[in-house]
């Protein structure tokens, strides 16, 4: 039995892949610090407590793409011949599934507080010995919160288009996102202070509706993905050119009369069938052969292509 | 930007003003100043006691205390403790003492001051007793159906009659009773007041004050257990 040829990046690419590992688990570490400070100053605002699980979620995406980083490397064998390549894809649902699951719980919960009326408290901490309104500890820890993300997200999503995951873009944007979720949650918690009880509930709303945002975003892209949609830019979200161009440098081809060309997403990779309709006999095997190959060089990411002469198209 | 900006100024301003930071959005610390303290008490001595007119104990000793400095007179509210917090809970009260620990159940609907003293439930020994290292199978004096004679029947401990060598009691009272502690602990409870959800400036105000009360509270324990054993 056949089994794919396994992938190799090319080298300007592997770097970049190496680059975007060390940047998740950069990403990782710092928002472990994050939702640690967070966690110690953690007071009754349901703002804050929005914001941190939404910081707790965010850990999801990276530990996602590593993962799946790391597995899809693993070449084709006879459980699996086509390869891991789909694990990215996989990671991508999972992460926006728990982002939209997440979003509509913290949704139901900032409702329910501002439908309750329920006026946050909070008291003091003891600080040094000095006794300091827990209210600007946790502005502190929630400016904290913001600057490794948007730091973080910014580095991320050039590598992501490069690499053109889509877990890593998704992740890049939900960090470049999170400084105004930590806007957000630091009126909610001025709001208290300013005795405004319901600025804090406002304020827990719209973070919650911006990771429902995300993960609905997300989902619907992850879900199109694995039902095999026509490729698209990732910068962009547009069909990719591809099909076409690939369609056209065929379609000059001295025996070639027509094609069509069908792609599909797997993970970063492209691969899909290619039809052409010959103008005459002759040596088949080797044209085709040739073809295969030079359409392979129009990009990195075309993968295993099946490349079909048939007498028409339709 | 200009957003961030504007508040940050506005903010300044409020801060360097002497308004009120945190403030309380149904301004129980504007009504206290303005004249009466509303005080909920349910009996618990040595915390709280009933009293014929006003009630005695630490806590409404501490709270007067905390009156005089805020020019507020105290009206005094003696009954029973779901009243009283249900009263609470609606903002009629300001604050209800009682000798409320840290995780006392009404605290979702309630608010509660940063615990200012920790009671440590010990079992301590007569002089001439054996040593103890557990309490399994071991007699120990405990007020019938109390807290503590619960803690150690969970141990494995036996009742015993109140004059036993051995006996349960909050460490506050050991240097009264004549007794050496063995190294055992029961269980702590950690004392707070409760308040009105959301209250946050008078919450602060209270707190600070209990925060420069806490090297005072053992000795205000045992006077009080001395006035009335």
């Amino acid at each position: 039995m056949r089994l794919r040829r396994p992938h190799r990046f090319p080298a300007e690419q592997a770097r970049a892949r190496v680059r975007a590992r060390r940047l998740e688990w950069l990403t990782l570490l710092c928002t472990s610090t994050v939702i640690a400070a967070m966690g110690l100053v953690l007071g009754n605002s349901q703002a804050m407590r929005t914001a941190w699980i939404e910081d707790l979620l965010s850990l999801v995406p990276p530990a996602a793409v590593l993962i799946a980083m790391r597995i899809e490397q693993r070449a084709p064998n006879q459980r699996f011949p086509f390869g891991y390549y789909r694990t990215v894809s996989i990671a991508f649902l999972t992460a926006s599934l728990a982002l939209t699951a997440f979003g509509a719980l913290l949704l139901f919960e900032g409702g329910k507080t501002l439908l309750t009326r329920d006026h946050p408290t909070i008291g003091t901490m003891q600080l040094f010995g000095a006794t300091v309104w827990q209210g600007w500890l946790m502005i502190a820890a929630l400016v904290y919160s913001v600057i490794p993300p948007m730091i973080l997200g910014r580095l991320k999503q050039p590598l992501a288009v490069e690499l053109h995951n889509k877990a890593l873009h998704a992740d890049a944007r939900m960090n470049r996102a999170d400084w105004m979720t930590g806007a957000a949650a630091i009126l909610g918690v001025l709001g208290i202070g300013y005795g405004l009880w319901w600025a804090d509930a406002a304020a827990a709303i719209v973070i919650a509706a911006s990771v429902l945002r995300d993960g609905l975003v997300n989902l619907n892209r992850a879900v199109k993905d694995l039902a095999d949609e026509a490729p698209r830019r990732i910068e962009t979200g547009d069909f990719d050119p591809l099909p076409e161009r690939m369609r056209a440098l065929l379609e000059e081809l001295p025996w070639v009369k027509e094609a069509a060309v069908m792609l599909r997403e797997e993970g970063h990779l492209l691969t899909g069938q290619v039809y052409v309709v010959p103008r005459a006999d002759g040596d088949i095997t080797r044209w085709v052969e040739e073809a295969a190959a030079r359409l392979q060089a129009l990009d990195w990411r075309l993968y295993d292509l099946a490349v079909m002469p048939v007498r028409r198209l339709d | 930007m200009r957003v961030v900006f504007q508040l940050a100024v506005a903010l300044a301003l409020s801060l360097s003003a002497g308004c009120e930071f945190p403030r309380d959005p149904e301004q129980s610390l504007d009504e206290i100043r303005r004249g009466v303290l509303r005080v909920g008490v349910v009996d618990n001595p040595p915390w709280a006691v009933h009293g014929a007119a006003e009630p005695g104990g630490v806590e409404p000793a501490l709270l007067r205390e905390l009156a005089a400095q805020l020019g507020a007179r105290i009206q005094w509210v003696q009954g029973p403790e779901q009243e009283l917090l249900r009263a609470l809970e609606k903002g009629v009260l300001h604050v209800v003492v009682g000798g409320f620990a840290d995780d006392n159940p009404w605290t979702a609907r309630l608010g509660k001051t940063r615990p200012y003293y920790t009671t440590r439930f010990i079992v301590a020994a007569r002089r001439q007793a054996p040593p103890l290292t557990e309490l399994a199978r071991v007699p120990v004096a405990a007020a019938v159906g109390s807290a503590a004679a619960g803690h150690l029947r969970e141990r494995g401990a036996r009742p015993a009659p109140p004059d036993w060598q051995y006996r349960a009691l909050p460490s506050w009272r050991l240097p009264d009773s004549g007794l050496q502690p063995t190294g055992l602990t029961l269980y702590e409870d950690r004392q707070v007041m409760l308040v009105t959800k959301g209250e946050n400036g008078w919450l602060v105000t209270l707190e600070r004050f209990l925060d420069a009360q806490r090297p005072r509270i053992e000795a205000l324990l045992r006077e009080q257990a001395r006035a009335s054993p």
